[in-house]
């Protein structure tokens, strides 16, 4: 039994829930969990930059934005198009645009790095708000899911809820195991290398221009496809897509959840999106909570929600002391 | 959030692309039977426009970069300050000589709360890193502009001008000009002749130049950095609240105002380099013409021409224009 509950397994606990979870859920709270899946997957990619390669872009939801609206206009033209080859389209035209912030953005480090890549998604938001023919300015677009079409068993709508969480899933649970990976990789740990001694890591060889990049890439395709999940989720892309917003979003679910482990944000979302959808129906004045939630955060759990799930930080609480016999 | 945001944008606001946009077609329809003189003046009118944005803009962006040049800490409650500037104004409009009080009344409010702020969240904040910090001012923000809806509404709320100040002066070659605008001008010049007393001519103005260079070594050199910076914060709150005062007349209150005038001001400090007061100075007069100019030629593109500019300054100056270090 304690093995069961050690902390390797509790990812795969995490998702035999997830799997199980819808059966017992509504059309709205599907759509909720869905919500969760796509913005845990958009955490997680920030994460990969805040967490593991020691920046702060404060401008990560103009890649959001920019894979919410490939799809949405993609879709527009093609309703019929491949469910999949659109998802695959967003994220790889969010990488491209990213590749080209990385490329500007990178030469700066901390906040000049984070502004800058504000400022990058600031013209992506003039230029979806402005550009009205192809985004449709401030109406947006509306779209309708694609079917999914599998190969033995043939077109699966994705119309109902539940359909659409498992595509979802699986999709979000595909990419971070695929971010996981790399993490693990000697790439990965070249990236931890360079967040802590960049100048060391230079020395040792390292071109850390270009890893840092390739990371950005990474998150950039990350964030392009949760932006194009968003979409089909909402069926729906607007300004909102593509906001200051949306950044700020997944800056808060992974302080919520934690930046240190790969985990956090998904845990940040969860949260994040729960205690939103029901302070919202309880109280008129949602966003004052919000605001005194951080704060409470910064002060008393700065590590994030995370560590609360961790050994140590319970052995340094004072009441254990008086549990155990010894020590 | 989305939704709140949304309903903002829904309301339609009064930004000040619009306002200077109608001004300038009405002006050009006034004077149609002088043509090569109304091009002239028009030119000449955007110019002040430009200047008086670009001042404003200023006074609001000069506490904060000195504040990131200082501390590494960029205040997104910043914008909330200046928002609380324009509610403090609104709230004394109703009173017989009410904008006088709220010129005096409001920077000392708004003040007071920046080192509340400062004093009670901010330094417990300050040794877990500038990424806490920054939550921690997203927090603040998020809860002010609450508060402020919940006492005022969110809808955008017209303030009027001081009596005195209402109507329009006659300026150079018969145009005529409101004289509540060259007020704001004058007012922005005489805090900036201020500052650059206090900046080059006060020893509190040498220790802040050097905290912004290297904090540590200031702080090692046995000046009181902590105080210095609750000194510099509470300045630069009260700068944003009485540029908030003096905007509400020709602005209104609406509570986006906060994070329209903060972008600007990101633009702006980025531009003219953490730290520098002459960087935000210049990069302020430079967005405020560029978006009065802007409007005049292509509308549509105004955005798009700041962050043109953003991106060629920090392509052949990264560290802004008068930026020293990164």
């Amino acid at each position: 039994m304690k093995e069961m509950w050690g902390r390797r397994n509790i990812p795969i606990v995490v998702f035999l829930f997830a799997l199980v979870l819808p059966f017992f859920l509504s059309e709205t709270q599907n759509f909720l969990a869905t919500e969760i899946l796509f913005w845990a997957l958009f955490a997680v990619s920030f994460n990969l930059l805040l967490g593991y390669g020691g920046m702060l872009p404060f401008g990560h939801g103009g890649l959001f934005g920019v894979g919410a609206y490939t799809c949405g206009i993609i879709l527009r033209r093609f309703p019929d198009f491949n469910i999949l080859l659109i998802i695959l389209l967003s994220a790889l035209l969010a990488m491209a645009v990213g590749a080209c912030i990385g490329f500007f953005a990178l030469r700066m480090k901390g906040a000049f790095f984070s502004l800058l890549t504000l400022a990058f998604q600031m013209f992506l938001f003039s230029l979806a708000l402005k550009w009205r023919p192809v985004t449709g300015g401030e109406d947006g677009i509306g779209i309708m899911r694609p079917d999914l079409y599998i190969p033995i068993i043939g077109p699966v709508s994705l119309m109902p809820g539940i359909n659409f969480y498992f595509f979802s899933l699986v999709v979000v649970v595909t990419t971070l195991l695929f971010c996981y990976w790399v993490l693990q990789t000697p790439y990965g740990n070249t990236v931890r290398l360079i967040k802590e001694n960049e100048e060391r890591a230079a020395f040792l060889g390292y071109r850390t221009f270009n890893a840092r990049l390739a990371l950005f890439v990474l998150a950039s395709f990350t964030a392009g496809l949760a932006g194009s999940l968003a979409t089909l989720s909402a069926q729906f892309v607007s300004l909102e897509a593509i906001d200051i917003d949306v950044s700020f979003i997944a800056i808060m679910m992974t302080f919520i959840g934690g930046a240190g482990s790969f985990l956090g944000p998904v845990l940040g979302s969860a949260v994040y999106i729960i205690f939103q959808d029901w302070l919202s129906s309880l109280v008129d004045r949602w966003m004052l909570f919000m605001g005194a939630l951080f704060v409470f955060m910064v002060l008393y759990v700065d590590q994030g929600l995370i560590t609360l799930f961790r050994k140590e930080t319970w052995s340094k609480f004072p009441l254990k002391k008086y549990i155990s016999s010894n020590d | 959030m989305n939704t709140t945001r949304a309903a903002i944008r829904q309301v339609g606001l009064p930004n000040i692309y619009f306002q200077n946009f109608t001004f300038a077609i009405h002006w050009s329809g006034k004077r149609t039977g002088c043509l090569m003189m109304s091009f002239l003046s028009i030119y000449a009118i955007q110019m002040i426009h430009g200047l008086v944005y670009g001042m404003m803009l200023f006074m609001v962006a000069a506490g904060l970069t000195l504040v990131l040049g200082m501390m590494n800490v960029l205040n997104l409650a910043h914008g909330a300050f200046y928002m609380l500037g324009a509610y403090i104004a609104l709230s004394f409009a109703k009173v017989e000589y009410g904008f006088w009080f709220a010129l005096l009344l409001g920077p000392i409010i708004v003040g007071l709360l920046g080192m509340l702020i400062e004093k009670t969240l901010l330094r417990r904040a300050h040794h877990l890193g500038h990424y806490h910090e920054l939550l921690m001012t997203f927090g603040l923000f998020y809860i002010l502009i609450e508060v402020t809806r919940w006492i005022w509404g969110s809808t955008p709320q017209p303030v009027s001008e001081p009596p005195i100040l209402s109507g329009s002066i006659e300026l150079f070659a018969g145009e005529i000009y409101p004289l509540y605008r060259l007020f704001v001008l004058a007012v922005a010049v005489v805090i900036l002749a201020w500052m650059v007393v206090t900046m080059n001519r006060t020893r509190i103005g040498i220790h802040i130049r050097a905290a912004v260079l290297d904090a540590e070594m200031v702080n090692l050199l046995g000046i009181n950095v902590p105080r210095l910076f609750l000194l510099v914060f509470t300045a630069g709150a009260a700068l944003a609240g009485l540029a908030g005062v003096i905007a509400a007349p020709f602005l209104a209150a609406y509570p986006s105002m906060g994070i329209d005038i903060l972008m600007d001001c990101i633009i702006v400090i980025v531009i003219g380099g953490f730290g520098s007061v002459w960087g935000a100075l210049v990069a302020a007069l430079m967005l405020g013409l560029l978006q009065s100019f802007g409007i005049l030629w292509i509308p549509q593109y105004t955005m798009v021409l700041m962050f043109g500019l953003l991106a060629i300054v920090l392509i052949v100056k990264p560290t802004g224009l008068f930026g020293v270090r990164e």
